[in-house]
């Protein structure tokens, strides 16, 4: 067997540009330590712009193991972007505040490279390395400043609780595996597998009463099997009952590392949960679209109402982040197996949310940031005044606030407006219900920060206005501009984005097709 | 295969792994218990035997009877006598009981309730080249991964647990601190109180 080598060469260079990274800090001992950083911006800004124009047209598979579609190069370009402003707006916090620069930039490329495979990956096992190398340069990220007893504390229950769930979905895993005899989505894509085993086989006997197979046999591994999976990767990315190491690790950690934990590791989770799901589980979709959908509206609701409390803004954003979670799993539960059409409009929905969210949560902590490099402290009372010290940087917080609280004009308007549509469409109006009045609970928290910076005067001993160093203004005039762009137009976005996720579907609608056909 | 010879060995596999992890869970001794957690996966792996699944059994021996419970014991001696007995009574014992039972009856639902399918029968001899094959050639990426993943981890390592000479520095003062604050309860340093060092030492 022939494997195309050459549809993975981004990640090969991720991986060397990593290594070579931290190989340049054992030549390079008295370079200034902001150049790794700028290095490794430009490397990953080189990588992402020939990822986009030298793969956008491929369409193809690295041996059922990994695909190369306009998803998984959507998915680069975006992750790439991510890492590439994370980088930008830690420079300066790390140059000020942490050590072992050349290892924290190679980590986060590690990072960025767990993400661009787990988006591309079409086999059980690869994505879960994947994740596992997302997740343990997470860890290490998480508690890299190592004499600050909260990352410590961070780190060492984000890397307990990964493990448990790690645990949770490789024994999923297993049960799939056992069920459907593969581990490849296409293979547990139910046209492939032979006979009685396969999901389609059952669901068409469960459908039509026929075709010779009990309908209550042979399900409960394939039901435990997806809820373990479900829980796993409820972990990963946050959601309610699995959520509580989140606000530890994203207090404990470097403000720069909870931007990319926030950002970036929530969007890889979701790339892959919705490939997953799309590709490998939609013919079972009666099988977990309620514990998915009674996951959602937890999340929505728990996390808006523990957000309510927060004093931290580090902790505020942690539950801001969880709640966000609840939206997207929406964009999952309205994915439908009997209309293909309508699961890629949630899919394209749940894409855009997730952009639309990253790009605004990337421009809140590139703020906050500038902000704690200036006077190291990160609770909502320390924003008062902050209108006055320093006008942009509040309002760049003011307009990312109001896009996560779902404010028209702003990103997060349209993007949950599409992504609620498509649950009404599916019938889940209680889902959309609880989405909608969760979203006006979340305006209550956000109005109280941006009440903070521009209804008081500043107090304390540093009144004095201050300036922003320039790489990071000019990341945050980019950020700001992106959340107001997808709020007023997010016509051109949203078609990239259909287009991309139409191979989504591909599987399920042949699969679909042929049961008409029966 | 004789169906007798296979029960039997069913059977005495069975009862040694399941007797193995009840006395791991029985026995006070922490070291004891390990020993017991090596007969239990001893036994786990003559049952992969049994499925004529021989290369797991051995990489079963060789990595969890062999390398894991090496380790494991390592890391009980380097800890204090007193806190090595599991001995003490512990009170969420009922709740904790009644989650493994049902986690026990789920899995034994699953297990007997779910069409597995037939297992596909291979040669003895074959197994270890064929996943040596399918490694380096269908499989090459997520091995690659896996480096990459080691990689991560061992710099990562590096980074977190090397000490830098700053570092050490702020250690020290902070120990300073500790042993400065503990001298303010010392009736000797009330009479000599301790010098305040630096910053450090005030927080």
């Amino acid at each position: 067997m022939d494997l195309e080598y050459q549809l993975i060469i981004p990640e090969f260079v991720m991986a060397g540009l990593a290594v070579v990274i931290i190989a340049a800090a054992l030549a390079f001992r008295n370079v200034d330590q902001k150049w790794f950083g700028y290095a490794t911006a430009i490397g990953l800004a080189i990588i992402a712009v020939i990822t986009a124009v030298a793969y956008w047209d491929t369409n193809d598979d690295f041996g059922g193991v990994l695909a190369v579609d306009h998803f998984t190069v959507l998915f680069r370009v975006f992750f790439l972007g991510i890492a590439f402003f994370t980088v930008m707006a830690a420079v300066q916090f790390a140059g000020e505040r942490l050590k072992n620069h050349a290892e924290f930039y190679g980590l986060i490329v590690f990072a960025t490279l767990g993400m661009m495979l787990l988006a591309a990956s079409r086999e059980l096992l690869t994505a879960y390395l994947s994740l596992e190398l997302l997740s343990f340069s997470f860890y290490i990220l998480v508690g890299f400043n190592k004499l600050n007893p909260f990352s410590n504390e961070g780190s060492l229950k984000y890397m307990l609780l990964g493990a448990f769930s790690s645990a949770l979905m490789l024994y999923g895993i297993s049960l799939i595996y056992g069920v459907t005899g593969s581990t490849t989505y296409s293979a547990i894509g139910p046209d492939v597998v032979e006979g009685t085993r396969s999901i389609a086989g059952q669901l068409a006997s469960f459908a039509g009463g026929s075709g010779g197979v009990d309908p209550d046999g042979a399900r409960p591994g394939l039901l435990i099997g997806l809820v373990l999976i479900t829980a796993g990767l409820g972990f990963k990315v946050s959601a309610v009952p699995f959520h509580q190491w989140t606000p530890d690790a994203y207090q404990g950690a470097p403000l720069p590392i909870t931007a990319f934990l926030s950002a970036g590791g929530k969007a890889a989770a979701f790339a892959f949960f919705l490939r997953l799901f799309s590709e490998a589980f939609l013919p079972a979709a009666a099988e977990w679209v309620w514990f998915v959908g009674i996951l959602a509206a937890v999340t929505m609701i728990v996390g808006n109402l523990m957000a309510l409390q927060q004093t931290n803004f580090k902790r505020l954003m942690a539950y801001s982040s969880i709640s966000q979670v609840g939206y997207l799993l929406v964009g999952i539960v309205a994915l439908d197996a009997a209309n293909i059409t309508q699961s890629q409009d949630a899919a394209s929905a749940l894409v855009l949310h997730l952009i639309g969210y990253v790009t605004t949560n990337i421009a809140v902590f590139a703020a906050i940031i500038a902000f704690y490099n200036r006077t190291g402290r990160d609770d909502i009372v320390d924003l008062r005044g902050l209108a006055e010290r320093q006008p942009f940087l509040a309002f760049a917080i003011a307009a990312a606030l109001f896009s996560l609280a779902g404010m028209p004009l702003f990103a997060g308007f349209a993007t949950k407006f599409i992504i609620f549509q498509a649950a009404f469409n599916n019938g889940f109006l209680w889902l959309g219900a609880i989405g909608v009045t969760a979203s006006f609970v979340s305006l209550y928290y956000y109005l109280m920060v941006i009440k903070q910076m521009y209804l008081y005067e500043p107090e304390g001993s540093d009144r004095a206005r201050f300036h922003v160093s320039r790489p990071l203004a000019g990341a945050l005039v980019v950020l700001v501009a992106g959340v107001l762009f997808i709020g007023l137009y997010p016509t051109p976005l949203f078609d990239v984005i259909h287009s991309s996720t139409a191979g989504l579907f591909e599987q399920a609608a042949a699969i679909s097709a042929a049961a008409v056909g029966n | 295969m004789s169906d007798f010879g296979f029960h039997l060995a069913f059977w005495s596999l069975a009862a040694m792994t399941i007797g193995g992890a009840s006395m791991i869970v029985v026995s006070r001794n922490l070291i004891h218990a390990v020993i017991w957690l090596v007969l239990s996966m001893l036994g786990i792996a003559g049952l992969y035997l049994t499925l004529s699944a021989e290369f797991i059994a051995v990489v079963q021996v060789l990595i969890y009877v062999g390398a894991i419970s090496v380790l494991m014991l390592f890391a009980i001696m380097l800890t204090p006598r007193a806190e090595r007995d599991n001995s003490q009574h512990i009170k969420t014992a009922g709740p904790a009981g009644v989650v493994v039972i049902m986690v026990m009856i789920a899995t034994m639902w699953v297990a007997i309730d779910t069409d597995w399918g037939a297992v596909r029968e291979a040669a003895l001899t074959e197994q270890a080249r064929l996943i040596g094959e399918s490694l380096i050639k269908h499989y090459i990426l997520p091995f690659e991964i896996g480096a990459v993943l080691l990689t991560a981890a061992l710099v990562g390592a590096i980074a977190l647990a090397r000490q830098d000479d700053e570092d050490a520095a702020v250690h020290a003062a902070s120990l300073q601190a500790e042993l400065d604050d503990d001298g303010s309860v010392d009736p000797v340093d009330v009479v000599d109180p301790p010098l305040p060092t630096d910053g450090e030492a005030s927080t």
